[in-house]
């Protein structure tokens, strides 16, 4: 109690602004703020959808909503289980192939064409020796050949129609191509019908007209 | 203090960091957004609401509704429903693979699903994966069958009726000031529209709200109501009210709604959950009879 009236005499003689010296950071402060970001960052990376306006909780991501949302027309679906099965063993599952050797269907101008009788006969009879997709060679060497797919699982005209339309038109390949419908298709596969198991050479394939 | 440039830049550093994360990122991420293409009902979303509702934001915002009603709808999560929308040709192996996917549904009740098959749902509340696994196995029995996932947001704000999906921030684009409230001593509003699409209700429930829920703590809201003699025949937009409820006695007066009345009602039936949106995956809504958007019945525009 006696101390009360002290204090302010005591301070109030020192004049002098207090100083700071340098004092090290503590290591152990760093680690664990490094930790903490880490932690911070990790939780954003798995809720915060990659900051898309599109996305809300409960949903993680844009390709989630995307799923749900979008709801493809069933040709669409169909052949995209028929693609995984038969087809992105050699052209990927995102259809980007292996260079040099497996050409993409993503972006391929072969895939595009207006007309789709050319793909009918590659799908269904196959392709050997080389190919130039968009101006790209592969399969310089001529070792790789495409197999009769469509020939040896025997494909209708649904079927084909379906993986064809999946290639064209389906979200993953952005191709943007017009899908395809069965009627469309019917005097091409009669002729790949007809050929059987011999496989197209690109000098064949391109004197077919696709305009 | 020999620090001051120091402790100056760390304020200034921790301060820019804060409005970049809260105010920043945020207006790069939503603060452009415009009215987005319903899914099911072609017309964008959301619409700005009839003259009168607008209007009536502010008398909600006056009369301090938001501090006892949220306007948002949450969601804690989503299930799956699994239908069959077309059976193909090959329908026993459609009936075979549904029973080793829901043996529980029974086989008549399935044999029949799928001789229908409109939009038969043969698998309830699963995760995505399971109806992912479910469309892989009816799918592969071919023959043109086809299958639809049909996603069903939950949550208790959405079994409690409050709304048929969570709130986005699209949803939101008209109404200036947001009023999305932080309370709930009253239910969320967010679709009140649609939950009591009746004027009269409203009228009377902000009047003498234990009049209509007995149990509710929501004051009176009677400045909004103009009491006057009654003449010899009744107003036309005057309340029905019992004279107990009214809490006047007497019966010589009645009870006539002010233009803010009609505003706020307006704007409380122009509350909606909103429709389909991208970011909201829901199940589909059947479109309404007329092209136009379903416009929110104004009754108290007389």
């Amino acid at each position: 109690m006696s101390e009360e009236t002290k204090p302010n005499e005591e301070f109030s003689h020192d004049d002098r602004e207090p100083e700071v010296g340098d004092v090290a950071a503590p290591m152990w402060l760093m680690g664990m703020l490094i930790v903490l970001l880490w932690f911070g960052l990790m939780f954003l990376d798995r809720r915060a959808g990659g900051f898309d306006a599109k996305v809300y909780r409960p949903y993680p991501s844009l390709a989630f909503v995307e799923g749900l949302s979008v709801t493809d027309p069933p040709q669409i679906s169909r052949g995209r289980a028929l693609y995984m099965v038969n087809c992105a063993g050699c052209h990927q599952a995102s259809g980007a192939g292996v260079a040099g050797q497996f050409p993409p269907l993503a972006g391929s101008d072969w895939v595009t064409a207006a007309k789709p009788d050319r793909l009918v006969r590659i799908a269904m009879n196959g392709l050997k020796g080389p190919i130039h997709v968009n101006e790209t060679p592969f399969n310089e060497a001529g070792t790789a050949v495409m197999l009769s797919v469509g020939s040896d699982n025997k494909f209708n005209a649904e079927q084909m129609a379906d993986i064809l339309s999946y290639i064209r038109a389906g979200k993953e390949f952005g191709n943007g191509a017009p899908m395809v419908a069965p009627g469309d298709i019917t005097d091409a596969m009669s002729a790949a019908e007809a050929r059987g198991k011999s496989q197209w050479t690109e000098a064949e394939l391109l004197a077919i007209p696709v305009d | 203090m020999n620090r001051g440039p120091l402790l100056f830049i760390g304020a200034f550093f921790a301060l820019s960091l804060s409005w970049f994360a809260m105010i920043l990122s945020p207006q790069l991420q939503i603060g452009s957004q415009n009215p987005a293409d319903a899914l099911d009902l072609g017309y964008r979303h959301p619409a700005p609401a009839p003259g009168d509702a607008q209007a009536g934001l502010q008398v909600y915002r006056s009369a301090g509704c938001v501090y006892c009603h949220s306007q948002q709808v949450q969601q804690s999560g989503i299930e799956f429903d699994v239908a069959l929308t077309k059976a193909g040709i090959f329908t026993d192996d459609v009936v075979k693979e549904i029973m080793k996917v829901n043996p529980l549904l029974g086989g008549a009740v399935i044999r029949n699903g799928v001789a229908n098959t409109n939009g038969f749902i043969f698998l309830r509340d699963v995760n995505r994966a399971e109806a992912a696994w479910a469309v892989d196995r009816v799918n592969k029995v071919g023959g043109n069958v086809e299958t639809a996932v049909i996603p069903k947001p939950t949550g208790s704000d959405i079994s409690l009726g409050w709304g048929a999906r969570r709130s986005v921030a699209r949803d939101y684009l008209y109404d200036y000031p947001v009023q999305l409230g932080s309370q709930r001593i009253g239910p969320d509003l967010t679709n009140i529209g649609n939950r009591r699409p009746d004027a009269d209700w409203h009228y009377k429930h902000l009047y003498a709200p234990r009049s209509v829920v007995p149990e509710s703590p929501m004051p009176q809201y009677g400045y909004l109501f103009e009491k006057r003699a009654k003449g010899a025949e009744p107003s036309a937009d005057a309340l029905v009210l019992e004279d107990s409820e009214a809490g006047h006695g007497d019966g010589g007066f009645e009870i006539v709604p002010t233009k803010e009345a009609r505003q706020l009602v307006a704007y409380l039936l122009s509350l909606r959950n909103g429709p389909r949106i991208f970011e909201t995956p829901m199940p589909k809504q059947s479109k309404p009879k007329t092209d136009a958007a379903p416009a929110p019945e104004v009754a108290s525009a007389q």
